[in-house]
């Protein structure tokens, strides 16, 4: 796996060092790739880069004619990263030094032009033009569904009403979107399969899912200090007990999450009410839920070779149950 | 794209209430039952007959998710919430998110 993000961040760096632009603006570029690099090097299972190349090898037998479109998706995952720390006020320090408008010339250009100049390396490389059309309809569809989501959860704050529904849905275009897009370029390089190929980006959906609901739990319940609360956003977890609560249950912990977006004084007591609600269990659930329709959705696709179990494995991870609470992972086929 | 079996039916029929089939598994998680607390009739029918209840009231859940849900039930039947936290704080590992 650390082998895969050395060669698309290879690959990235060469775009990146050829594009006609100011040598201020490609520097700009090259720190949010430098995060990247950080990042794969502390967690070489990157989503991102690991499903295109995993899927496009489970089904043709090769990684390599699928690297341009996963340097193209890690440079959508960089520049949406970068978004998404500035509207969480979490940037890196790498980019303490630059202003807001800086971060958000690189966020754009990260987002809306590199993935497509990167997916123009497979023209060069004979890919027919209506599959290249395809792909960066793709990203760009991607990217109103993902920026669609991203403005929901920054609404859902100021909302008096979230349902479940409407946090699942928000989740979905967030991040099962782009995971859906991850495995489904994959797929549509080395197949003209739909079925297949649908297989493969409803997987990646659902993989998505689960692994943000992971997120939102580890976020309340994994740190000292939870930025979510500190944000004041309403994840799952939250959603929930707001759901459950009733009459003075509720208003405490409405009180409660107000006043925990000042300090982190109060985050363990919220942390301590959400799990008396049945949040932790219930995010615990829904992921298994999301979990299970991947591996359905997957075992459709019928992943081949090392690729295939390596892919399992990945989606073996996505829970949020002690290991040996998993005995029989895999559903039954019907 | 292929449509995510029981999530996408509310959306496609109102008669079908995904929200309240959610949060009546919300209020099944909640441990040690305190179920007092809440007097919904549906949601105390679907602790006894999951399958039966959940149709009776129209809840979107599919056949497969029904299965999923009483795998997760039987699983985590003896795993407390302070157990799961455990899980979060100490030995689970996780990608950062965006």
């Amino acid at each position: 796996m650390r082998k895969r993000a050395g060669q698309v961040f290879a690959l990235l760096d060469k775009v990146i060092e050829a594009l006609p632009v100011p040598s201020t603006h490609r520097e700009l570029l090259q720190v949010q790739l430098g995060v990247g690099k950080e990042r794969a090097e502390a967690w070489p299972e990157m989503s991102v880069i690991q499903l295109p190349l995993l899927v496009h090898t489970a089904v043709a037998g090769d990684e390599r004619p699928a690297l341009p479109v996963a340097a193209a998706c890690t440079l959508l995952y960089l520049g949406a990263d970068l978004l998404d720390s500035t509207l969480d006020h979490e940037l890196p320090p790498s980019w303490h030094t630059h202003d807001s408008a800086e971060v958000n010339l690189a966020a754009t250009t990260l987002l809306a032009a590199l993935p497509q100049l990167s997916i123009a390396i497979l023209r060069e490389r004979g890919t027919p033009p209506a599959r290249l059309w395809a792909l960066s309809y793709l990203f760009a569809d991607t990217v109103l569904e993902l920026n669609a989501g991203q403005h929901e959860d920054l609404l859902f704050p100021n909302r008096e009403n979230v349902s479940l529904e409407d946090s699942l849905a928000m989740v979905k275009r967030k991040s099962g979107a782009p995971y859906a897009l991850f495995a489904r370029v994959g797929a549509v390089l080395a197949t003209e399969d739909s079925s297949a190929i649908e297989a493969y980006a409803a997987f990646g959906s659902c993989f998505g899912v689960a692994k943000q609901l992971i997120n939102d739990a580890w976020d309340i319940w994994g740190e000292d200090e939870s930025q979510d609360l500190l944000n004041g956003k309403r994840t799952l977890p939250i959603v929930h007990a707001l759901s459950v609560l009733r009459g003075e249950q509720r208003e405490r912990l409405q009180n409660l999450l107000a006043v925990a977006r000042e300090s982190a004084e109060h985050h363990d007591e919220v942390r301590s009410r959400l799990a008396a609600a049945g949040s932790v269990r219930y995010t615990a659930l829904m992921v298994w839920l999301y979990q299970q329709q991947a591996r359905r959705h997957l075992s459709a696709a019928s992943p081949q070779g090392p690729a295939g179990r390596e892919l399992r494995m990945l989606l073996d991870r996505a829970s949020l149950l002690p290991q040996a609470k998993e005995a029989r992972l895999w559903p039954k086929q019907t | 794209m292929v449509q995510q079996e029981g999530y996408e039916r509310g959306r496609e029929t109102e008669e079908f209430r995904r929200d309240t089939a959610l949060r009546a598994l919300g209020i099944l998680s909640i441990e040690g039952g305190q179920l007092s607390a809440y007097d919904d009739q549906s949601i105390r029918g679907i602790t006894t007959a999951l399958e039966p209840t959940s149709w009776d009231y129209g809840f979107a859940l599919s056949p497969k998710e029904v299965e999923d849900v009483k795998d997760f039930s039987e699983k985590t039947a003896s795993l407390s919430d302070e157990e799961f936290v455990r899980h979060l704080k100490g030995t689970l590992k996780i990608e950062r998110r965006w």
